[in-house]
């Protein structure tokens, strides 16, 4: 079953393709990389699908659903998260209150929000993905006094308290120190041996190989491969596109 | 030697990890040399390094001889070493002429600009062309080229040039690899780059180096890298 399909998606800003037909799915369970020169068009891919920015042709479905063009707050609640090259938390909130703030509120009614009943849950709640990614201990403390991998963890607690099926990761240890880039590996790979489904943006090769089941790679707005680490390691047209040509 | 980096480390904050760990460089007069590896690999850190933009927490750039290691930007421009940009950076609002005379901000010698003016329209005819023009309505190519010539007002003797082609057309950058040859070769003005393409970039340079992970891997001729079997494993891991 099909988690995620993309297919002959197009985004072009003037003459400019950033991506160009475009056509690749995710399992439902599995963990997919995309890879992919600098200015290849894997961010911009990201923005078609999450619902940031309107495709000019194609289509993205989420199972079943035709989501094209759909708004990325609709999107998210269905069940499709992403995440950002940076960061984006509220800097002067503590880490908890940025957690809670990602309490999804499909389930709300008038009464609870009118008498909080389902306050003490929520806490509990963030307090466990908060402990999940290893923050407890910083717990009450700013943001924005994060490191910028401690600040990558706490946008994973964020994404997993939306409790998405789908996870967009962009870049998840872009700019993030060589022991928190094995802790945020170990933590993917733990929600996805539970059985969350992702597909992930990075541009650490070692990582990226690592861990991921299968991999697409982009040049110039189109896929120029798909296959295992072993197949794209030894693709002459994935060397050209990351060495030059 | 014109400038010799010797064993630096690199971090861009107090407690933060190492982003270069123990690079050197050897770059002679008159010579083209690239840096060139994997994102993430600490090129263009290198060269922010060089031109005081980032202080290294250890080891030394020498330059004529003379240790600039940790002095400011402006500093290192006044000692013939200019540095050209990788994101955008002219004046939008600001005319063709503007832009040009912003990169002259320390001279205060009126003659020694025109006569550096009138080298930076003989090597970018287009510049004079549009010189009232708003830098702004300028394509990307022009931009670019503006860039340079910017970096070029106060003839410096060593050019820092941080991706030279980057979201420039294939047509595009190979006309600006063509004006670094030619500003190498008509000026005698070192160039050392930082180059995505590195096939590219090792096509036209004197020498190269290959960093990988903030550390020194290959480095030699751009004919011995190009024919180096090690360059798959270096960037696609493994």
């Amino acid at each position: 079953m099909k988690a995620l399909s993309v297919v002959d998606l197009s985004k072009h800003f003037g003459g400019v393709y950033a991506v160009d037909g475009v056509t690749l799915h995710v399992d439902e369970g599995e963990l997919v990389g995309l890879m992919g020169p600098n200015g290849s068009g894997k961010t911009t891919l990201f923005n078609c699908v999450a619902g940031f920015y309107k495709p000019d042709g194609g289509q993205v479905y989420l199972k079943e659903n035709d989501i094209t063009g759909w708004k990325m707050e609709t999107i998210c609640e269905l069940g499709l998260y992403r995440t950002f090259q940076l960061p984006r938390v509220f800097p002067e909130l503590t880490v908890l209150q940025n957690v809670l703030l990602s309490q999804p509120h499909r389930n709300e009614s008038l009464l609870d929000v009118m008498f909080k009943s389902s306050q003490r849950e929520l806490v509990e709640r963030a307090r466990g993905f908060i402990e999940f990614v290893g923050l407890t201990h910083l717990i009450e403390e700013p943001a924005g006094s994060l490191s910028g991998g401690q600040q990558k963890l706490l946008e994973l607690a964020s994404a997993l308290m939306k409790n998405p099926e789908v996870i967009l990761l962009d870049e998840p240890t872009g700019g993030v120190n060589p022991t928190v880039i094995n802790e945020i590996k170990k933590l993917i790979l733990e929600l996805n041996a539970s059985g969350k489904t992702f597909l992930v943006i990075e541009h650490n090769m070692d990582v990226i190989m690592d861990i991921a089941q299968r991999l697409y790679v982009l040049d110039y707005g189109e896929l120029i491969a798909d296959g295992s680490s072993e197949e794209i390691r030894n693709n002459d047209k994935v060397l050209e596109a990351y060495f030059g040509r | 030697m014109l400038l010799e980096v010797s064993n630096i480390d690199v971090a861009y904050a107090k407690f933060s990890y190492l982003v270069l760990k123990g690079v050197s460089l050897n770059i002679s007069q008159g010579q083209v040399v690239s840096l060139i590896g994997p994102n993430g690999a600490g090129k263009s850190t290198a060269l922010r390094a060089i031109f005081g933009l980032l202080r290294p927490r250890k080891g030394k750039v020498v330059y004529k001889g003379e240790d600039i290691t940790g002095i400011s930007p402006i500093e290192i421009l006044k000692k013939g070493i200019a540095f050209v940009f990788q994101e955008s950076s002219i004046f939008p609002s600001m005319s063709v002429y503007e832009n040009l005379e912003m990169g002259a901000f320390i001279q205060d010698d009126k003659a020694k600009f025109k006569e550096n003016l009138e080298r930076v329209y003989a090597l970018f005819p287009v510049l004079k062309y549009k010189l009232h023009k708003r830098a702004g309505i300028l394509s990307g190519g022009e931009r670019r080229m503006l860039e340079v010539g910017r970096s070029m007002i106060l003839n410096p003797n060593l050019l820092l040039v941080d991706e030279p082609s980057v979201g420039l057309s294939p047509k595009l950058m190979g006309m600006v690899f063509e004006k670094l040859i030619e500003i190498n070769r008509e000026g005698n003005i070192t160039i050392v780059m930082v180059e995505q393409n590195a096939k590219q970039a090792l096509e036209i340079s004197d020498y190269a180096y290959l960093l990988v992970d903030g550390m020194n891997r290959i480095e030699g001729t751009g004919k011995e890298i190009l024919e180096n079997t090690d360059i798959r494993k270096l960037y696609l891991g493994g």
